[in-house]
């Protein structure tokens, strides 16, 4: 049986290798045969949730190649309530929640709760994290 | 299976000892086991008598003191962080082990996050 791993990524999308080396790593896993059940956003990383990124043609689009990888290989693509609150980062439910008539993150990327991540350890995933 | 989050900024600088401290109490509030490594600038979290609201800032630092609480009982410092600082035990808030940070006492843990 092939263990599930859990994805912490905590460096900004842009001031980091974080997500280049993150993705990477997630290839060579379903390469191998290995499944991912989560990528779980944390600290700066969860910049890469907001849908209203606009890079140039010929950069790197982080939050677009997520949702290609999410899609190609079905795993989740979480980013933490609280921290991504903090920045700016809402889903429509939030801004609801929270008063606010804008909102910056959609499916697949979804705000979660620490404890979706607390859930990754106690169902024994091994961690990798990408800071 | 214990968890080590090792807490090596200052307190205020940035959020990022607020988010892992965040992080290692989630963890611990759904009974994952967890320890805590103050290393390098971070033992500065651990200092007595912080007065951050002078600044406008949350002292989220005296949760350290309330760590049982949470069943967070395995606490560490750096000896050699708090040589540096010349600092000593009477300075810090809490009664803490100070470990010197090598191999052997890293791989007692099974899963090491430093944000």
């Amino acid at each position: 049986m092939s263990a599930s791993f859990a994805i912490l990524v905590s460096g900004s999308p842009y001031t980091s290798q974080a997500h280049l080396s993150a993705q990477s790593f997630i290839e060579a896993l379903y390469q191998e045969g290995q499944e991912v059940s989560r990528v779980f956003f944390y600290s700066d990383a969860v910049y890469v949730a907001n849908n209203l990124q606009s890079p140039p043609n010929d950069e790197p689009n982080w939050h677009l190649r997520w949702k290609e990888l999410a899609a190609k290989y079905e795993f989740k693509l979480q980013a933490c309530v609280s921290v991504s609150l903090k920045r700016g980062l809402l889903s429509a439910e939030e801004a609801e929640l929270n008063e606010l008539n804008q909102f910056n993150v959609s499916a697949p990327f979804d705000i979660s709760g620490l404890g979706e991540w607390a859930e990754s350890s106690i169902n024994g995933d091994r961690v990798v994290h990408f800071a | 299976m214990t968890t080590l989050f090792i807490l090596n900024k200052p307190p205020y600088q940035s959020e990022q000892t607020k988010e892992a401290l965040d992080m290692a109490l989630s963890l611990a509030a759904f009974d994952s086991r967890v320890a805590l490594l103050f290393a390098g600038d971070g033992v500065w979290n651990l200092v007595e008598d912080q007065a951050p609201k002078q600044q406008g800032m949350k002292e989220f630092t005296r949760l350290y003191k309330g760590l049982d609480l949470y069943d967070i009982e395995e606490l560490y410092v750096e000896q050699t962080a708090l040589e540096n600082y010349q600092l000593t035990e009477e300075n810090l808030m809490i009664p803490i082990q100070s470990v010197h940070c090598d191999a052997e006492f890293i791989q007692r843990f099974a899963q090491v996050i430093c944000l």
